[in-house]
């Protein structure tokens, strides 16, 4: 504070001094420059009026041809210290008389000199020459030149010097001891200001007000701002602070766990749920202590995507685990979003890790009650189908019984329909049998399995199917999983349909249209039922989302499109509701490639 | 108008000399439009005797005051008394001239009572034997009396031409000048070589 006073007072005394100090050597060096002019006016005068006397009195001498008279008259100006040197010139500018006495005739100094110019003056080697026309009587009679040193200039000069740096160094002086006093009027309001101003910066105090100082000039206009933008600055400071503690305890408040991060990535703050669920204290998670409770073996990937988010500015979204305080891991969705100020520069991240574990849990739940529910409707159909040529080798073994002779022909005909039953068991075994790790599945043998479970149903409500799968089209993956997807898809077409409804499925050999060549394989479902109407376009891949009250659980798509994405799969859904013209289909793409565990 | 014919006829081998250096000054003259070239021209070629004096008689006129009971005339008149040594100089000199706003004229007067219109009156050494008369006849005259013969101002004239060095030099009898009511301006007296006065402690030699 002192050094900011000292600064200052030291600024007003030096703006002082330095106006004042200008001001004056304006004034006196235009006001010494214009007296030297005129000095050195006087100065030619003055040389000048000697010339005339020193004319005059040598006209006599010149006309009488007596230089000894004349050098007599010269001799005169032994009085006049400053002048060196003078001489007379005949008209025909012959040397005549000079000063000082008895030199060496000296050739005349001023060639074009004539004599209508009267009087000439130059300067010469520091010294004033003039030259002058001695008349007499209206005649010209002879020229005087003579020369003065510059001692009287000089001397004028030093003196003023002298003259000029007392009056300087007085004023100086006088303005020093006047701003002095002068200053406190004008700095020590702002000095106080700057005071105040110093509290509630070191103090964060922002109830202090600076003392105004009862007049009405800006500086009294400063402290009422200065006043106004404290006021300002405390009612803003109190709401801040009643937001950040309301942000706290929401924070604190929420199940998730939440932190906050500088754009660089370094994390500065976590709720109270995430201590509390780690087991980890303020310390040991400063910076990037996070990363002591990662599973090691994810956290390469989940640093990698971090680092990413945070080059990128994209948002973060990931699921990894995190170690509980009791050592556990448990699974997170971890949310982090950039937040940016109004120069769309990221000022701090915010994220949120939400325990999905239970999630997952009822999610896993959900899959097994679907497939059991599909279990059930499977082992309807499968009796179904089985009734059938059960309900054929049934008669056959009765015929047999009757008719002996042609035993041998119904047996084989029971043989066949035992076959048959045999296949169907075979086939629904493949349901079940969920295969550890991806292998070779064919398509086409898949497809055509899965239709031959549902030929009574097709047949029942007098479907008319088309089907083109070709042959060997193969790719890696679940076979289980595969017929299960195929199976729910036929299964919500036939429920679709109405009587004698039309049903076409083609599978074919296709590239991926997501940007990255993926050979794979392409099967169309296509039907004339219902249709989908637009706003269930995307809820009927939701869980328990159904149109089919009565007989669906509202999970099938739900479990189909989960198949389909572990698969690395798509799939896309089309369909029209225009009277008249209402169809559906649902195209899969399943990849070749082996799908990732 | 004999006598001048006289001296003419006397001086005669000198003239056409003379007239040819006239032609040569008066060049001079005209080329520095100054009338005062003689003094200049004079360090140059050394200039004749007679020519310095004929000029410094002209000269005189300019530094004499002369009482207002002296003549009134348009004129100027520089008179010669006895044998004329000047020549066509003086009339060469004082031609074109004027003082006061008179013109100068060149004169030869034969007696001194003819001399009484002169403002300046040379009186030729030949006059010598006859000098106490004519300053006695020019008495109540204020004619400025100049001459060459020795002892002239010793006479009772006012400016008596010496040579000095080589040079053509003058004195002046202050109390003659007075006597005649004639004012000599201080710049003469200065470059005079001998000024006498009436009293003996007046004798000043600048």
């Amino acid at each position: 504070m002192m050094k900011l006073r000292d600064s200052l007072s030291k600024k007003l005394t030096v703006m002082n001094m330095v106006v004042s100090g200008v001001a004056l050597l304006l004034a006196s060096v235009s006001f010494f420059a214009y007296d030297l002019i005129t000095f050195r006016e006087n100065l030619i005068n003055n040389l000048s009026v000697q010339a005339q006397i020193i004319g005059s009195n040598a006209v006599s001498p010149l006309m009488f041809n007596d230089p000894q008279s004349a050098e007599n008259t010269l001799a005169a100006l032994h009085a006049s210290p400053h002048i060196v040197y003078a001489s007379i010139y005949t008209p025909s500018r012959d040397f005549f008389a000079g000063y000082p006495p008895a030199q060496t005739p000296s050739a005349f100094p001023l060639a074009d000199f004539t004599f209508n110019q009267g009087e000439r003056h130059w300067f010469e080697n520091g010294q004033f020459a003039l030259i002058q026309t001695i008349s007499f009587q209206g005649k010209n009679v002879g020229i005087v030149y003579i020369r003065s040193d510059l001692g009287a200039l000089y001397s004028r000069l030093k003196s003023y010097a002298i003259i000029l740096f007392s009056i300087l160094a007085a004023s100086l002086i006088a303005a020093l001891a006047l701003s002095r006093l002068l200053q406190r009027v004008v700095s020590k309001p702002i000095l106080n200001l700057a005071d105040t101003a110093g509290l509630v910066s070191r103090n964060k105090d922002y109830s202090v007000r600076a003392r105004s100082t009862g007049d009405h000039d800006e500086v009294a206009l400063m402290v009422e701002a200065f006043n106004g933008m404290l006021l300002e600055i405390q009612k803003r400071d109190s709401a801040l602070q009643e937001s950040e503690r309301q942000f706290r305890t929401l924070a604190d408040s929420i199940p998730q766990m939440a932190w906050m991060g500088g754009p660089d990535g370094n994390l500065t703050w976590y709720n109270q749920r995430w201590y509390e669920y780690t087991g980890t204290s303020p310390e040991q998670m400063a910076g990037w202590g996070w990363q002591s409770v990662h599973d090691p073996k994810t956290l390469p990937a989940v640093l990698e995507k971090w680092r990413g988010a945070l080059a990128t500015g994209a948002p973060f979204e990931m699921i990894f685990p995190l170690r509980g305080a009791d050592g556990a891991f448990r699974e997170f969705l971890t949310r982090a979003v950039p937040v940016r100020d109004a120069g769309d520069a990221i000022v701090l991240w915010f994220g949120t890790n939400t325990d999905i574990t239970e999630q997952r849990r009822s999610e896993e739940a959900l899959r097994q009650t679907e497939k059991l529910a599909a279990t059930g409707r499977l082992a309807a159909s499968i009796a179904h189908e089985i009734n059938n040529p059960l309900e054929a080798v049934t008669n056959l073994v009765y015929l047999a019984r009757r008719q002996p002779s042609n035993v041998g022909r119904y047996l084989t005909m029971a043989d066949q329909e035992l076959d048959r039953i045999a296949q169907i068991t075979k086939n629904t075994l493949g349901f079940y049998r969920d295969s550890v790790s991806a292998t070779e599945v064919d398509i086409s043998q898949v497809l055509a399995e899965v239709i031959s479970l549902y030929e009574r149903k097709l047949h029942f409500k007098r479907i008319n199917l088309r089907s083109d799968y070709g042959t060997g089209i193969k790719i890696t993956g679940f076979p289980g999983e595969i017929r299960q997807i195929f199976a729910n898809l036929i299964a919500n077409a036939i429920d679709a349909l109405p009587v004698q409804g039309c049903l076409t499925i083609r599978a074919s050999q296709a590239c991926a249209r997501d940007g990255v060549d993926r050979p794979g394989v392409r099967i169309a479902f296509m039907d004339n039922g219902s249709g989908v109407a637009p706003e269930n376009r995307t809820k009927i891949f939701q869980p328990f989302f159904t149109t089919k009250k009565d007989v669906g659980t509202g999970l099938g798509l739900w479990l189909t499109l989960g198949l389909i994405t572990k698969h690395r799969g798509s799939l896309r859904l089309r369909s029209s509701v225009a009277p008249g013209r209402t169809w559906t289909a649902f195209f899969v793409f399943l990849p070749q490639e082996p799908p990732s565990n | 108008m004999s006598l001048v014919c006289l001296s003419g006829r006397a001086y005669f081998g000198r003239r056409t000399q003379a007239l040819r250096w006239l032609a040569v000054f008066l060049a001079a003259c005209a080329a520095a439009s100054l009338n005062l070239a003689p003094v200049a021209a004079a360090q140059k070629s050394e200039p004749k005797e007679y020519e310095v004096k004929a000029v410094y008689l002209y000269n005189f006129g300019r530094f004499v005051q002369w009482p207002d009971r002296a003549t009134k005339d348009d004129t100027f008149a520089v008179c010669v008394l006895g044998s004329d040594p000047f020549g066509a100089i003086l009339d060469a000199t004082v031609a074109n001239e004027t003082i006061d706003n008179r013109k100068l004229v060149a004169r030869r007067v034969a007696k001194p009572g003819d001399a009484a219109g002169c403002r300046i009156l040379f009186i030729s050494s030949s006059e010598t034997r006859r000098i106490e008369a004519i300053l006695a006849a020019l008495q109540n005259s204020s004619v400025l009396t100049v001459s060459d013969m020795p002892g002239f101002i010793t006479y009772g004239g006012m400016i008596q031409f010496v040579l000095a060095e080589n040079k053509v030099r003058f004195q002046v009898n202050l109390a003659a000048t007075d006597k005649a009511g004639l004012t000599f301006s201080s710049q003469l007296l200065k470059v005079a070589t001998y000024i006498k006065r009436e009293s003996p402690a007046g004798n000043v030699n600048p």
